[in-house]
């Protein structure tokens, strides 16, 4: 078997209220992000204490992880773009390295 | 615009003051050059300019003709003394003066008489002095707004009083024994309150309240209108898709109707084209104007007449037709199916259209081979069968040409088939989706056992014309919509016996002889419309009979309570009964078709032993019914906390800040309005678009009658459930310890009511009376 070969890529993980997420798609939108995975109504702790996911009648107030595979040089395009929205919102946004098999796919 | 030319004006208007008046340029370094040469005869141009010329000063000024004298004068060092003398004279007088005077005031606001004045000892004296002098002059429009807020919490606790004293019921379904003769389902909604007080004064009845969406999101495309139309509160984003179409047997009358719907709507564009040309409207006035006087007097002088005649020329030309909406979810095989019959009906039409005749007779095996070459994604060059081509008795570019032809002119394409499977795919709902939305709803409200044979699921809509605040009178739960549409899909998943087979095995057995009907509360005429009849067996015909008439007799209840609130309409005379509140639904010069949710104060989470039938919450209450002996985990609670109040809550603070100030916040005066682009509404022609509600729907004409008071939101829960969802939750963090909204919790525990108060959490409750 062919041994499978990884190019190093970035991968950035988004939590914001299912509020600003329009917000985050228009800005992966405008860097030129093709493509990304949301989990919505997630829970969790943070700064501004527990938030509970999974509410029936509320979809813009419980929290929302976005996640997408990018090069390094749009990581820098999106935390700029992403700066006002947690200067006035809260949220978290952290960047990994990661590994994947066809990079074609994650870059145009 | 309108700011443009106004702030035009207004530097003119600057320009001319400053050359006539003070001899300088009106720009702004000049008039601040000024200010520091003559500081003094400023102040006093200020002084005048605000507590206006003082009598005494006149004499003074009577060698300048009685006005100000020119600037630079010595006079102005001298009137500037007198500017100062004025204002020590207007200070308040210091001593035992101010403090007599404020005793005065104190012991007529809370209404002593001399002997109790009298009788105040030196320590009361100075007790009632200290709180006067800690109460921060900034601070009594505080003061006063918690009055008000705590006289209406009062009122709102002396009417559940007697839920303290009554036994914990087994059961909130009340006796299992007996039936009752209907349950309705209600939207919180605060006009509903009054319905259901005087529906289940007529005994016999139940009834609950939920989120006028009944728990079910769609996107609506009502028949022959665009779709899109969400019918859920903005706080969802509904992936559903549920159309509405004519229902089989309609099969004639849906095509007529069909047809002449495209002509009325050609017709419509073209007059719209013609009046909005440059140069058409001048004869289009000539000739069509004269036709205008009529729908004009009639409208202006016999409303009700008119509407009638118009609704008896639309049946004649339009006729309304019975619907159905697509609730059940297609499988993918089925959805396949559909559009192979739909892409084998275009390509026999085409077959005729492009070679003839002679293809009447083409087998199905032909079709579907077209079919297939059409929605190949490759382009082959490998010819149909030979049997296929002997049928449609063609040569090579010929075939290529049909095939073309199929793709392009057609639509028989791979792109056009995805489309039309996904458009098929996400209409309706699973029978899984349907039973989990059923049992959300039903236990919630705390309905899951002792159905009657009928019960009414009431969605609600308002009825006025020329209105283009229509949509605030409409339903706030299915998004500013009519919410009859999530009614009618409600009661058809209700019905299903499938989905009742899932309930049933999840502890919901709803008998095989209930059935759910659907109806709208027609909230500006409390008539109840009720729809899908020809679902109704013939074994409930009594009920519905029975159902049919005590809804009419409490809709004319509740009408002559709502006329009784509202200002007399003109040239009625009277005010009972229907005509008054019907003759608002269709006056084109009516600004306050109802009071809508005006006066909401209250938000009441719990079941029916908390508000009790018997008490009258005069339609200021939000109503949702929760039963806390079911849910067990919290979760209902706080799905009702984290939706529905969110909503109310809003409509709560929309009134509030209109109220508050009805030009920055609120509409303005609806006379003046102007409908702008279809997007808002303007003041006339100048300004911003407004943002709130008019002062019509909050004011009378001479008071206000919609009190500016925060939501008060009384909960029937332990405490601890309602501290652990709010810790939970930002959205209720924010708006509980910040004081959006009051909440009171009536808890099942020891039957007693407390007060949340962040940080110290729960106080009792004590003493009801005021």
């Amino acid at each position: 078997m062919e041994k499978a070969r990884l190019s190093p890529m970035k991968k950035v993980d988004i939590i914001v209220s299912g509020e600003r997420l329009p917000f985050v798609k228009d800005l992966l939108a405008r860097v030129r992000v093709t493509g990304y995975t949301i989990i919505p109504n997630v829970s969790g702790m943070g700064h501004s204490g527990f938030h509970e996911g999974n509410l029936i009648f509320n979809e813009t107030s419980s929290l929302v992880l976005l996640m997408t595979v990018v090069r390094e040089a749009q990581v820098e395009l999106i935390l700029e773009g992403l700066t006002p929205l947690f200067e006035r919102h809260s949220g978290i946004m952290y960047v990994s390295d990661v590994g994947v098999s066809r990079q074609d796919h994650f870059t145009h | 615009m309108g700011l443009s030319l106004r702030l035009f004006l207004e530097q003119a208007i600057v320009m001319d003051f400053c050359r006539k008046s003070l001899g300088i340029p009106g720009t702004f370094p000049a008039v601040l050059e000024w200010i520091g040469g003559h500081e003094d005869e400023m102040r006093t141009r200020s002084f005048v300019a605000r507590y206006g010329l003082p009598s005494r000063w006149i004499p003074e000024l009577a060698r300048f003709g009685g006005s100000l004298p020119p600037p630079g004068d010595p006079a102005w060092d001298r009137l500037s003394e007198r500017r100062q003398e004025e204002l020590l004279s207007r200070s308040p007088e210091g001593g035992l003066r101010r403090r007599a005077g404020r005793l005065f005031h104190a012991a007529q606001c809370l209404g002593w008489s001399p002997e109790e004045v009298a009788s105040l000892s030196a320590s009361g004296w100075s007790l009632l002095e200290g709180r006067l002098e800690r109460l921060d002059r900034n601070r009594r429009e505080e003061v006063w707004q918690r009055a008000l807020e705590s006289g209406l919490e009062s009122e709102l606790l002396e009417k559940v009083a007697p839920w303290k004293e009554k036994e914990p019921e087994l059961s909130s379904s009340g006796s299992e024994t007996v039936r009752p003769q209907a349950h309705v389902l209600f939207c919180i909604d605060v006009r509903s309150e009054r319905l259901r007080r005087h529906i289940e004064s007529l005994g016999g009845y139940v009834t609950y309240g939920l989120a006028g969406f009944f728990g079910i999101p769609f996107r609506f495309q009502p028949y022959q209108k665009p779709p899109g139309q969400i019918q859920a509160p903005v706080l969802l984003n509904p992936r559903h898709r549920v159309q509405e179409i004519p229902r089989a047997y309609e099969i004639e009358r849906a095509d007529l109707h069909f047809r002449r719907h495209q002509k009325t709507r050609s017709l419509i564009h073209l007059f719209h084209e013609l009046k909005d040309h440059v140069i058409t409207p001048y004869v289009l006035v000539e000739a069509l104007g004269w036709f205008y006087l009529f729908p004009f007097l009639g409208k202006t002088f016999f409303p009700r007449g008119v509407r009638r005649l118009m609704d008896f020329l639309r049946s004649l030309f339009l006729p309304e037709i019975a619907t159905a909406l697509t609730v059940a979810k297609t499988t993918e095989a089925e959805a396949l199916a559909m559009v192979e019959s739909e892409q084998h009906a275009r390509i026999r039409k085409a077959c005729l259209t492009l070679l003839g005749p002679h293809t009447r007779s083409i087998s199905s095996e032909t079709v579907e081979e077209l079919r297939q070459k059409a929605l190949e994604e490759r382009r082959t060059l490998e010819r149909l069968s030979p049997k296929a081509q002997e049928e449609l008795s063609v040569n090579l570019p010929q075939e290529a040409d049909l095939v073309r032809k199929l793709r392009n002119l057609y639509l028989v394409t791979t792109r056009r088939t995805r489309v039309l499977m996904e458009t098929i795919m996400t209409t309706g709902f699973t029978l899984e989706e349907q039973a989990f939305y059923i049992e959300n709803s039903l236990r919630m409200t705390g309905l899951m056992r002792n159905f009657s044979r009928l019960v009414l699921v009431c969605g609600h809509g308002s009825e006025s014309i020329n209105n283009p605040y229509e949509s605030a009178l409409d339903c706030g739960a299915c998004g500013g919509n009519r919410g009859i549409p999530n009614a009618r899909v409600y009661v058809e998943m209700a019905n299903n016996p499938a989905v009742r087979d899932i309930l049933r095995k999840r502890g919901i057995p709803i008998p095989y002889d209930t059935h759910f009907l659907a109806g709208e509360h027609n909230t500006t005429t409390d008539r109840i419309e009720f729809f899908d009849l020809e679902a109704v067996p013939l074994t409930h015909r009594r009920d519905l009979k029975r159902l049919w008439r005590d809804l009419g007799e409490a809709g004319q209840r509740t009408a002559a309570e709502r006329d009784r609130a509202l200002p007399p309409v003109f040239g009625s005379g009277r005010r009972s009964g229907l005509p008054g509140v019907e003759r608002r639904s269709c006056d084109y010069s009516e600004v306050r078709p109802e009071w809508g949710l005006s006066g909401n104060a209250w938000f009441i989470v719990g079941s029916r032993s908390l508000t009790g039938s018997q008490a009258n919450f005069s339609g200021r209450a939000f109503l949702h019914s929760y039963d806390p002996s079911i849910d067990t985990t919290g979760r209902d609670l706080e799905s009702i906390l984290t939706g529905p109040l969110v909503v109310g809550e809003w409509i709560n603070a929309e009134h509030f800040f209109s109220a508050l100030d009805p030009v920055v916040f609120g509409g303005g005066n609806k006379i003046y309005h102007n409908v702008t682009a279809q997007i808002g509404v303007m003041w006339g022609n100048e300004g911003d678009l407004l943002v709130g509600l008019p002062a019509q729907t909050l004011r009378d004409g001479e008071r206000l009658v919609h009190e500016p008071v925060r939501l008060t939101v009384l909960i029937e829960a332990p405490r601890g459930r309602i501290d652990a969802i709010i810790s939970k939750n930002p959205v209720l963090r924010d708006l509980f310890r910040n004081e959006w909204m009051l909440l009171i919790a009536a808890d099942p525990e020891d039957r007693e009511f407390y007060r949340y108060r962040f940080p110290d959490l729960w106080g009792k409750v004590s003493g009801l009376t005021r």
